[in-house]
């Protein structure tokens, strides 16, 4: 979708103080941020609570936006800039581990709803063992939806280097995850056999 | 890596697509990616509410109170803004939808409205059904294990061999490939029997089946056939003759044959498929239950698609190409020996046919045992011929061969 242009006028308007329009920019992309913040630090209620001090720091600054088209990178940069600050600040104590995911595995026996958990764990997982680049290159193009070229100006990249972190980061996620997942799979199986 | 519409021009999408149309390998690697895609989106979702926080509600009359409205306007302008632009935000939202869908993605496995709920049953996992290929190990082909190794696609669930009369040990060879590989050994002659338990040992949604395993069938062009499944129809068999489709077979006579048996068994059967002789077929695992697999012979695999017996059966083929075998003895018979054998296949179906037709009754219930091959092939059919037939044994016997006897239940 071509960026900007239904944004361009909310972000007028928010920029002139109307909360209002804010709170419609708010309500499209608080899922893809919010995605993009649990892909990037692993941890669902910790990106919750940093989606909105994202959106809140992006109202205190939106004035300083020059030009409105641009508002989306700009979001994710802020986005971004968050999630360096929570791993800075954070006490790294991991919410994922291989053997906590195994134990959900193992719980899950079957039932969809707890296999599901378990599943966006071990994507969780994966994310995690990326390099930070390609994850930002990973979770900007699929979860916010952005162009090489915008991921390009975020990261300070030409767009064919953003085009190969693309490519690299797929392919590395695909292998990462499918180790996990053979992992998991033979620690579950061993431990449901008698 | 091209996901975002504005990432490439019109004509870089155009030929990306015309490219993925044709490469099934490209096809195959792109597949994975969306479905990894859309995995990882569905894993990223908000599990409660995301609200604005209440310091904004702060913020924002703060911010009034600091900063002059630019302009008066006139009172209810801003209203009026706020629903133009929400308007355009759907708008937007719509075109985004239909502007995905015109430059063609090329996996289209979203045709759920399409299907029964019984074939809905998709491992969210992968977002796509699970698919179980069922192979047969030729008796001279030792080497076309090493090839399948190494052909087998990523997205396929698992792997069902044949091995009949196999002078190598298929077990040894599988055992270091991945997906999952289960070897089936054919200990009675009945190769029908053999392609049963193939079926049975199937726990895939679709199944993609090929009595080959020369390198002349490509399994890279799966997608293909699941997609063509995944649009509403219950088979789908590769077809050389249509276009996009082909073969590099080293005897083009046999390719002829194939071509003037296939017109025949249309004209005589009826069939919707333009060509019969090529073995590479994918179904729903549901149609094995209006599948009727109790031929014996060459070319089973010919009369599994001229067997099924459903009304509104949805029939589709998708080109594909045939390759030369790479490994070993070809088991391809010569081209007139071929056509021999087809032929004497064909006929005796067709006359089976016209006789279950015209008399239903000549096709009686055998004692007990009918899964007794021994009995039916070496001893010959013992039937209890009812009044109707008796009059014409002759009749009987001459279409049933020793060996390979083809009786149906009533």
């Amino acid at each position: 979708m071509p960026t900007g242009k239904p944004d361009a006028m909310l972000v007028k308007l928010a920029q002139a103080g109307d909360g209002e329009a804010f709170s419609m920019l708010f309500q499209q992309h608080k899922n893809e941020v919010f995605g993009y913040l649990a892909g990037r630090i692993g941890n669902s209620e910790e990106a919750h609570d940093l989606t909105q001090r994202t959106f809140l720091k992006a109202w205190q600054k939106l004035p300083q936006l020059q030009d409105v088209s641009k508002f989306k990178t700009w979001l994710y940069s802020i986005a971004r800039n968050q999630a360096n600050d929570w791993w800075r600040n954070k006490v790294k104590t991991p919410e994922l581990s291989l053997e906590k995911l195994e134990k959900e595995y193992a719980l899950a026996s079957g039932r969809d709803l707890e296999l599901e958990v378990a599943e966006a764990q071990l994507i969780k997982l994966a994310l995690a063992k990326l390099p930070t680049k390609y994850r930002d290159c990973l979770l900007w193009q699929i979860n916010a939806g952005l162009s090489l070229s915008e991921i390009a100006e975020l990261l300070e990249i030409t767009v064919e280097s953003a085009s190969t972190y693309a490519h690299n980061a797929r392919k590395r996620f695909i292998e990462v995850y499918n180790r996990l997942k053979v992992e998991v799979d033979t620690v579950t199986e061993r431990r449901s056999m008698p | 890596m091209a996901v975002h519409p504005d990432d490439l021009t019109l004509g870089e999408w155009d030929a990306l697509n015309i490219h993925v149309t044709g490469c099934p390998a490209c096809a195959a690697a792109l597949a994975d990616y969306r479905n990894m895609d859309t995995l990882i989106r569905h894993s990223l979702v908000p599990n409660s509410l995301l609200e604005l926080p209440q310091d904004f509600a702060f913020e924002v009359e703060q911010h009034r109170e600091e900063k002059q409205p630019s302009k008066p306007g006139l009172p209810g302008q801003s209203t009026a803004l706020l629903e133009e632009a929400a308007l355009i935000v759907e708008q937007a939202q719509e075109q985004q939808k239909e502007h995905i869908l015109k430059k063609g993605d090329i996996t289209r496995l979203r045709a759920l409205p399409l299907l029964p709920l019984t074939r809905q049953s998709f491992s969210f996992l992968s977002g796509h059904p699970s698919i179980s290929v069922v192979l047969q190990i030729p008796k001279y082909e030792a080497q076309s294990l090493q090839y399948l190794k190494s052909s087998i696609p990523s997205f396929v669930s698992e792997v069902i061999l044949i091995e009949r009369n196999s002078i190598c040990d298929a077990t040894l060879v599988v055992q270091q490939s991945s997906p999952v590989v289960r070897v089936i050994k054919q200990i009675s002659s009945s190769k029908s029997r053999a392609i049963r338990e193939g079926f049975d040992a199937c726990t895939g949604d679709i199944i993609v089946m090929s009595l080959v395993t020369d390198g002349s069938i490509d399994l890279n062009e799966i997608p293909y056939f699941v997609e063509a499944l995944l649009a509403g129809n219950d088979w789908v068999k590769g077809s050389r003759f249509m276009k996009g489709g082909g073969s590099n077979d080293r005897h083009p006579l046999r390719y002829l044959a194939s071509f003037v048996l296939s017109k025949l068994i249309k004209k005589l059967f009826g069939t919707p498929f333009g060509d019969v002789c090529y073995d590479y077929n994918a179904f729903w695992k549901d149609c094995l239950d209006y599948l009727k697999i109790n031929s014996e012979g060459s070319h089973v695999e010919t009369l599994l698609s001229l067997s099924i017996h459903k009304p509104d059966f949805k029939f589709v083929e998708v080109p594909s190409i045939e390759h030369p075998d790479i490994y070993g003895q070809s088991r391809k018979l010569h081209p007139f020996r071929m056509t021999f054998h087809m032929l004497k296949t064909i006929v005796k179906a067709r006359v089976i046919r016209n006789l279950h037709d015209t008399h239903p009754t000549m096709f009686v219930q055998i004692s007990p045992n009918l899964e007794d091959d021994h009995r039916i092939n070496k001893v010959g059919v013992k039937v209890t011929l009812n009044a109707c037939c008796k009059s014409s044994p002759y009749l009987w016997k001459s279409f049933l061969f020793r060996n390979s006897a083809t009786v149906q239940l009533c």
